[in-house]
């Protein structure tokens, strides 16, 4: 049972990161965006080719974390931007449109087949008390908690104020001086950070491919969902919980009763809680 | 002249709303605009600030057309807005707010401490509640709070959207008693209102109905005179 | 060429509910009689047309342009939902499985086609109506998250009941034919008749009072986000037209493919009726029927090309928002509104207007 809520909490922090990418952007942009997995994931591959090509490590996760940022810029400068003004219907067109052609795009470079992004610790276990713990493991869990703390406290920045006053509304913060256009760069970057983090830790441990990421993007979108697409913590505990609930289901029922169960999490929560679980229980949005 | 509009034009969609405004606002004026309900005022600040685009006309501040300028250029130009309604955020502590004010411009951390003990000066009940949330404080404070916030970024020219909205006299008057110091301080204003309590502070003061400005007179002598209540009764 | 070109210029003006706006209304409905008259007739000879088709076409183009029509039916259902009632309800393609799924699988109970039509839209149009029940009062994209989700689980739900579905291997199909016809024939007369009994009956009803409503509703929960109980109401009621549609159109895909599994009806069916709805234009009459076509078209091109179809999709999708937020029908609206077209269209409406007086 343990070891089942250590996988839990493994694979839970990759949807709670993916679920702070997404939520980081919406905040600011007010974007959902269903391609943030494959931005991580086309930043993890080419981690991959440039560490099967021989380059080092640690110089790999950085190319990997800056073309995570710059992609995710990109996407916002290039198509987000100019379709603002038109509502949600055609910015989630976009992404959804995005997310199915970058899929194809990494299919169509790197195939379908699922790779790895072997790090100096994959492999290596650790005995704690009877349970058997990876290196990965710790590692994911480790830059999962801290990556959350970090978000949580960049949302406290001077900067991460303006983001929320965006978000709450976008036009009295343009017109005292705050610069929405910059800020939702700036957001998307960091949501492109975080994504390709996730994806990166996840292939550290375990295969990724074109199909994990976009089962990954629905997770991420799950743990969003519990945090009411505003809560950072709901978001992060969101995930956590959905990852533990998520390997049990595997263990005790069926993997291929793993997927569906998110799903119906998902319509769940929005129908009882659209505000997400920890509605009432924030302070504030953070 | 800090800013000149010249037969300014503009709309929603397809309607226009503004047909034709002009006025001047020189430095270190306070100009006021009164006008009833749905004539435009509004419209004329966000035209001010970039929100909605000037489809003729002329709109020229310290010399420069602003024709292509976005919000936050215009703000970082010294022209800020303190907005209907007051527009405070809500989910922001007091704190988060005042300093909200400063994303217009480029200063050091230090500059941004003294201008804050600097406002909190003008405006001590707020200087206790900075960590509380914003949404706790009363509407008289709120109010502060945007003065003070629009303050923070060191404006030229203030443009404020009904300064009274939903205030009791007693406070109104003491927020227009701050807009006098702030003036000293050399701030220029161009307040909206709906009240001709405004007229007290201002130098002068235009009358605008549906989407014109009608009468441009002293404040003082539109005060004076019967001719402010026979220009809303016509 | 110039009574065609009249109809369509006019007529798409009164059509974008995206176009009323304050004064918008007063340049319109002129000689409603005569424009009315002339769409008719086109619409008759189309349709005479459409039936002739089996007869010239070879077997590829005649299941090519059923194919279209499936797709219409079943855009014209999700415009119906997105478009005019401005929900972004996304568990479309998986009603349309349930059509697929539902028609086969009475069929192998013994009930004929033509009754599992209705059998399946009813079925459809009741669980969209449940799903709708909570999901109304959510707005934007909770209501795109939470649909999507529900949808998928559907497909998931396919995969898994094997004993039913065959599960992720597919189902069989029992083709019906008409006495005396062939299995494609018979299939694409079916197709045409529930395509024009469909875009009739919906069209009839957008027209009136309903599609008035729905814009309405449309720009009220826009503005306000909180809607009241007969808001509410027809919010529902679209969840379940477009359900009902949604499966019909499924049934007939269904007897088209003569197989039918689970991974049809995944992301690669959704994006391509996103596309449909966008490209023809959200809240359009025959926008429907453009997407259709283009979607088609789009598929038959880049047959076979596996990543690059779907590349071709997702970027095709990408551009037709970035150039036309509005769709291609928005083109004609931008058509219509540049300045020579407009001024002679304005002298034209004048002259009838007019005429019609006199
Ligand atoms: N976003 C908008 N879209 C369309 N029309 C608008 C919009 N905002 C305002 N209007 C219209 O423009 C006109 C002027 O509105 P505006 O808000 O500028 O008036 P105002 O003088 O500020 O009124 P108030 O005293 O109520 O604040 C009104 O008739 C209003 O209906
Ligand atoms: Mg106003």
């Amino acid at each position: 049972m343990l070891q089942t809520v250590l996988s839990g909490l493994e694979s839970g922090s990759w949807f709670a990161l993916l679920g702070l990418a997404i939520v980081v952007v919406m905040k600011a942009a007010d974007v959902p965006n269903f391609a943030m997995a494959e931005i991580g994931l086309v930043a993890t591959y080419v981690g991959t080719v440039l560490n099967a090509a021989g380059i080092s490590f640690w110089p790999a996760v950085v190319v990997t974390l800056v073309i995570g940022t710059l992609l995710a810029i990109v996407i916002d400068l290039a198509l987000m931007r100019k379709l603002a003004k038109h509502g949600h219907f055609p910015l989630l067109l976009m992404t959804i449109g995005l997310s199915l052609a970058l899929n194809a795009l990494i299919g169509l470079i790197w195939g379908h087949e699922p790779r790895s992004f072997t790090a100096p610790w994959s492999g290596n276990h650790l005995d704690v008390g009877g349970l058997d713990v990876s290196w990965a493991q710790v590692v994911t869990i480790v830059v999962g908690a801290l990556g959350a703390i970090g978000i949580t406290a960049f949302f406290r920045s001077p900067m991460g104020a303006q983001m929320r006053a965006v978000a709450e509304n976008r036009e009295t913060a343009r017109l005292i001086g705050v610069n929405a256009g910059r800020l939702s760069a700036i957001a998307w970057g960091l949501g492109g950070l975080i994504a390709s983090t996730a994806v990166m830790l996840q292939a550290q441990s375990t295969l990724v491919s074109t199909h994990s990421a976009a089962s990954l993007i629905i997770y991420g979108f799950v743990a969003a969902t519990m945090g009411g697409f505003v809560s950072l913590f709901g978001t992060f505990a969101g995930g956590l919980a959905l990852g533990i609930i998520q390997q049990v289901v595997g263990t005790y029922i069926s993997t291929s009763a793993q997927f569906a169960v998110a799903l119906l999490a998902v319509f769940l929560v929005l129908m009882l809680r659209p505000g997400g679980f920890t509605k009432g229980m924030r302070l504030r949005d953070v | 002249m800090l800013l000149e509009i010249e037969d300014a034009r503009t709309g929603y969609g397809r309607l226009e709303v503004l047909h034709g405004v002009s006025l001047n606002v020189a430095e270190g004026e306070i100009i006021t605009v009164l006008g009833p309900n749905g004539t435009g005022k509004t419209t004329l600040m966000r035209l001010l600030s970039g929100v909605v685009p000037l489809w003729s006309g002329r709109v020229r501040f310290d010399g420069s057309d602003l024709l292509k300028a976005t919000p936050e250029k215009r703000a970082s130009l010294g022209l800020c807005q303190l907005p209907e309604g007051r527009g405070i955020f809500q989910t922001l502590t007091v704190g988060e707010n005042l300093h909200l004010g400063t994303a217009s411009r480029r200063a050091s951390a230090a500059r941004v401490r003294a201008d804050r003990d600097r406002v909190l000066g003008v405006f001590p009940e707020l200087a206790g509640r900075l960590t509380a949330s914003a949404s706790s404080l009363s509407g008289g404070q709120q109010q502060m709070l945007a003065l003070a916030r629009a303050m923070m970024g060191r404006p030229r020219l203030l443009l404020i959207d009904e300064l009274s909205f939903g205030l009791a006299p007693r406070i109104v008057h003491d927020l227009f008693e701050v807009v006098r110091e702030l003036r000293d301080d050399g701030v220029t204003f161009l307040i909206v209102e709906q009240q001709a309590s405004a007229l007290r502070v201002s130098d002068r003061t235009y009358v605008m109905r549906n989407g014109r400005n009608e009468l441009d007179r002293a404040s003082a002598d539109l005060l004076a005179s019967d001719e402010l209540v026979a220009s809303y009764l016509r | 060429m110039s009574e065609p070109g009249r109809a369509t210029a006019t007529t798409t003006h009164t059509e974008d509910p995206t176009m009323v706006t304050a004064g918008a209304e007063a340049v319109t409905e002129p000689s409603a009689h005569a424009v009315g008259r002339t769409k008719g007739l086109v619409a008759v000879v189309a349709l005479l047309l459409l039936f002739a088709a089996p007869f010239v076409l070879n077997s590829y183009l005649l299941f090519v342009l059923n194919l279209t029509l499936v797709y219409a039916v079943a855009t014209l259902g999700f415009n119906l939902l997105v478009g005019w009632s401005g929900q972004i309800g996304l568990a479309h393609a998986a009603l349309f499985a349930i059509g697929a799924y539902g028609s086969a699988i009475a069929m192998e109970q013994g009930v004929p086609f033509l009754v599992t039509i209705p059998l399946v839209g009813l079925a459809a149009g009741g669980l969209a109506v449940l799903i709708g029940f909570p999901a109304i009062r959510l707005t934007g994209f909770f209501l795109a998250i939470a649909t999507l989700a529900l949808g998928m689980a559907i497909v998931e739900l396919l995969k898994g009941a094997r004993a039913v579905t065959g599960g992720g291997g597919g189902l069989n199909v029992e083709v019906f034919t008409l006495p005396g016809i062939n299995g494609s024939a018979s299939t694409y007369f079916v197709t045409l008749a529930v395509a024009a009994v469909a875009f009739f009956l919906v069209r009839r009803s957008l027209i009136g009072r309903f599609g008035r409503t729905l814009q309405a509703v449309r720009h009220l929960g826009q503005l306000s986000g909180s809607l009241g109980v007969s808001a509410l109401r027809y919010r529902l009621i679209a969840f379940g037209l477009s359900g009902f549609i949604a499966a019909v159109a499924g049934s007939l895909y269904g007897q088209l493919q003569t197989f039918v599994f689970p991974a049809m009806f995944e992301m690669n069916l959704l994006v391509p009726m996103l596309v449909m709805v966008f490209v023809g234009g959200a809240g359009s009459h025959w926008g429907p029927l453009i997407g259709a076509a283009f979607a088609v078209v789009l598929i038959e091109l880049f047959q076979d090309l596996g990543d690059l179809q779907a590349i071709a999709y997702g970027v095709v999708l990408m551009v037709a928002i970035a150039v036309l937020p509005g769709g291609l029908v928005s083109l004609f609206a931008t058509f219509r509104d540049s300045r020579l077209v407009g001024r002679l269209l304005a002298r034209r409406t004048a002259s009838e207007r007019s005429e019609v007086r006199a």
